[in-house]
């Protein structure tokens, strides 16, 4: 382009000034590692960013747990027929039933609130309600709990060799799903079970 | 002649022995709701032409009495034991009911087994450990165990289908349509004629779906550490997304499966079989997963 104007009309005086410009201009110190500096700099607030999306994330799947969690139980409560003696359904579910342990998601996060408040509400009157089904149910239903948390302790152990494996996130946020839907199925199978003497 | 008194004494001593028949009989409306509700024995519901429902059978020495009653739409059967009567004591109550073809039952039991046959409407069947057995001609069915064991038999007619057990196994034949089923050590074992909705969970039980998969059907099948299988039926059209934490993958059709990263244990299959319509999604932590076509 330049070249055009150099080849120019000469007689132009601002044509002629251009052309008398010099091509390049060093500049007079190292710029590059400034530069390569801010580039480290602006790449940090990406990784922030992707850290977010992720918190965002886990927080969306925790939320529809949560969620889940309470639909469950509203289902369960609307669809179940009122305790008959509610005072006595708030004993504390025995030490082999239920070995309660907050929600973790492979150690380096905890679900919810509503997730724990939906959890500890079905847990209430637990082992009160394992205790109208027959003894060996009672027993079947108490290693199936277990078999739920081992599986979720399982996972969490994964996760934290593994933090990032989104497939172990989506299959630890379900099967806490699992454990409160067996603890609501249970509650709703114990509440209306048929009545075994006169009314 | 010392082996007729044992039988004799044998016999006196036995439930049956106290046993009281039953055979009573109701007006019924035709499409109307039955709840049934019984401890230990038997229910064995089948459908009939007539507007009426009619309950036979014996109850044994433990039982208080029969509640039977209809109003409306509503019919009522109801097993009521003694007080004194614990787990395992002679409650035993064996029903045998027909209801018009068309009624929505609702049934209950604890260890008292299930069976249903010819009931149009829909199902709702629950039992703490009886089995459970019914013939799916409704179109909502759902049944509930804790350890009995369900059979489902259908006739290949769409259905919604959703079935929870927590340690009891599942078996299902020829039924169709949409269905739900979650297992905590329970194994499914399901056919199906036409597959559109499939959603399957077990913990550690192991899972077996056959069936043919409809245009835009979607499974999602997951495990924790039990073996899923499924067989699709030919031709196969759709899209595969599998995964597994730790356990292997094993698929006769489309291309084999691959390491998730260098040094872990996990395997990923992605694939399209034809044009992808159906969507089949499973994933497992360590179960092995099985996926076949015939």
């Amino acid at each position: 382009m330049k070249d055009e104007y150099r080849n120019g009309d000469e007689h132009d005086p601002v044509l002629k000034a251009v052309g008398q410009l010099p091509q390049s201009i060093e500049p007079r110190r190292d710029l590059w590692p400034q530069i390569a500096r801010q580039l480290d700099v602006t790449e940090a607030p990406r990784g922030r960013r992707l850290q977010i999306g992720w918190t965002f994330a886990l927080a969306a799947a925790v939320g529809c747990v949560a969620l889940g969690a309470l639909l469950t139980v509203g289902l369960m409560k609307r669809t179940s027929p009122a305790p008959a003696n509610l005072s006595a359904q708030t004993s504390a579910p025995s030490e082999s039933s239920a070995r309660y342990q907050q929600a973790s998601l492979g150690g380096y996060a905890a679900l919810g609130p509503e997730y724990e408040q939906a959890r500890a509400g079905l847990m209430i009157g637990l082992a009160e309600r394992l205790d109208r089904l027959p003894p060996l149910e009672r027993q079947k239903v108490e290693r199936n709990l277990n078999e739920i948390r081992r599986a979720l302790g399982e996972i969490n152990a994964a996760l934290q060799l593994a933090p990032n494996d989104t497939l172990l996130r989506e299959l630890l946020l379900n099967t806490y799903h699992d454990e409160l839907t067996l603890l609501a199925n249970v509650n709703h199978i114990a509440d209306t079970i048929p009545s075994r003497t006169a009314s | 002649m010392i082996k007729r008194y044992c039988l004799l004494a044998a016999l006196l001593c036995s439930p049956l022995a106290f046993a009281e028949e039953i055979d009573r009989s109701l007006q019924a409306d035709p499409k109307g709701e039955v709840e049934i509700s019984n401890v230990a024995g038997t229910v064995t519901v089948s459908g009939w032409d007539r507007n009426e429902v009619r309950v036979t059978g014996s109850l044994g020495e433990g039982v208080e009495r029969l509640d039977f009653t209809s109003e409306g739409k509503r019919t009522e059967i109801k097993v009521v034991l003694k007080k004194s009567t614990h787990w395992g004591d002679e409650g035993d109550a064996e029903l045998s009911i027909r209801v018009p073809t068309g009624s929505r039952l609702d049934v209950n039991t604890v260890s008292a087994e299930i069976s249903v046959k010819d009931v149009a409407g829909s199902q709702r069947l629950q039992s703490v450990s009886g089995e459970v057995s019914t013939d799916i001609a409704a179109e909502e069915a759902e049944v509930k165990t804790v350890s009995g064991d369900v059979i489902l038999h259908g006739e290949g007619k769409p259905s919604v289908l959703t079935l929870t057990t927590v340690s009891g196994n599942a078996q299902a034949t020829r039924v169709a349509g949409e269905i739900t089923a979650n297992t905590v050590s329970g194994d499914l074992n399901l056919s199906l004629d036409t597959i559109t909705r499939a959603r399957l969970r077990t913990t550690s039980g192991d899972l077996s779906l056959r069936g043919a998969l409809t245009g835009e059907a979607k499974v999602d099948g997951e495990t924790i550490s039990g073996d899923l299988s499924f067989v699709f039926k030919s031709p196969v059209d759709a899209e595969f997304d599998i995964e597994t934490f730790s356990g292997d993958i094993d698929n006769c059709f489309g291309p084999k499966s691959q390491s998730k990263s260098e040094h872990g244990p996990g395997r990923e299959l992605h694939f399209r079989q034809s044009d992808g319509k159906a969507q089949v999604r499973v994933n497992s932590l360590s179960g092995t997963i099985n996926l076949c076509d015939h």
